[in-house]
């Protein structure tokens, strides 16, 4: 199915998993924060939550900043 | 009596706020947090870039200092409420610091869309400490609004040139009943010193100790700085004059008339 990844349209298997788009990219997630259609998604529903068709994901992270 | 240092009813232990920016090695922000005696730090949210996702940060911060997230990279009140909400679902506690820039040459920040971010904010329950440009007017709806304390700008962000808006930060230190903290542009702790002495309640650094070259050194030199200039402010300098005063009475001279 199509979504967007940190804003860029993406293909994945209609299974997929947030858990297993991490694992895909090699990201321990105790590091990154994860957002589906602008709401927080804690660590437990990464797993088990269903991804649909058109949703948006954001992956971010908290960095250096002033 | 104990010079207390209080936001959003928080004692907090150090005048000098640190951002975690321009750092060339990560590990290097837990000595200089050390070596500052700092208590409060700021951290800035970006979506993680896959092809170089770099370290998890936090792993460096020590887990006493307040981690107060900014929201750099908003261009409007709109973008600074999304990041505070999502800096604190993800766990990053009530303080949030505001930063709406859409200026890109001198990143000097939008006080009306600071505002407006303000006010929704606050309702929601965060501690926030807004970036601004000292504007009296600004600073007084941003006080009534509800900000836990005003951080103007003492020099446009990153260029070291010290407290170039003293005349303004001044009146604000004089006419605004919040914690004064002076952010960005502080290039020397002699600057930082004389943000203290006018009476601001703190600064805030970055550039000036990511950049030098010994971190960990400028990071103690400016942690030393800070506290001299509270000292000093504290202490009521005497009055400057055009004229000489002598030290010693011009009496009891040892010479021949």
């Amino acid at each position: 199915m199509r979504l967007k990844i940190n804003g860029a349209a993406c293909e994945i298997a209609d299974d997929a998993s947030i858990a297993g788009m991490l694992a895909a990219r090699n990201l321990p997630g105790e590091t990154v924060i994860i957002l589906l259609n602008d709401e927080v998604i804690t660590r437990e529903k990464w797993e088990s939550l269903k991804l649909r068709s058109e949703d948006s994901v954001e992956i971010v992270r908290l960095i250096g900043g002033g | 009596m104990a010079d207390k240092f209080i936001i959003g009813g928080k004692e907090i232990e150090s005048r000098l706020f640190i951002g975690t920016g321009k750092f060339v090695r990560y590990d290097l922000i837990p000595q200089v947090i050390m070596a500052a005696k700092a208590h409060v730090v700021t951290v800035a949210l970006r979506r993680v870039d896959f092809g170089n996702p770099g370290e998890n940060m936090l792993e460096y911060l020590p887990k006493n200092v307040i981690v107060m997230p900014n929201t750099s990279g908003a261009r409007d009140a709109q973008e600074a409420i999304r990041i505070a909400r999502i800096a604190r679902a993800a766990g990053c506690g009530n303080w949030v610091k505001i930063e709406v820039i859409s200026d890109q040459k001198y990143l000097l920040p939008d006080n009306f869309e600071t505002l407006k971010a303000i006010e929704t904010l606050v309702k929601e329950g965060f501690t926030v400490l807004p970036y601004m440009s000292p504007d009296l007017m600004a600073a007084r709806r941003m006080a009534d609004a509800g900000a836990a304390a005003i951080m103007p700008l003492g020099a446009p962000i990153g260029t070291n040139r010290g407290l170039k808006t003293r005349e303004l930060v001044q009146i604000l230190i004089s006419e605004i009943n919040l914690p004064v903290i002076v952010d960005a542009g502080l290039g020397k702790p002699s600057e930082a010193a004389e943000a203290m002495e006018l009476g601001a309640a703190a600064v805030l650094v970055n550039t000036a100790i990511a950049t030098a070259d010994d971190p960990i050194l400028m990071a103690q030199a400016f942690g030393e700085a800070v506290a001299a200039g509270r000292k000093a402010y504290l202490a009521g300098p005497g009055a400057s004059r055009q004229f000489a005063e002598a030290s010693s009475p011009l009496t009891g001279f040892l010479r021949n008339e």
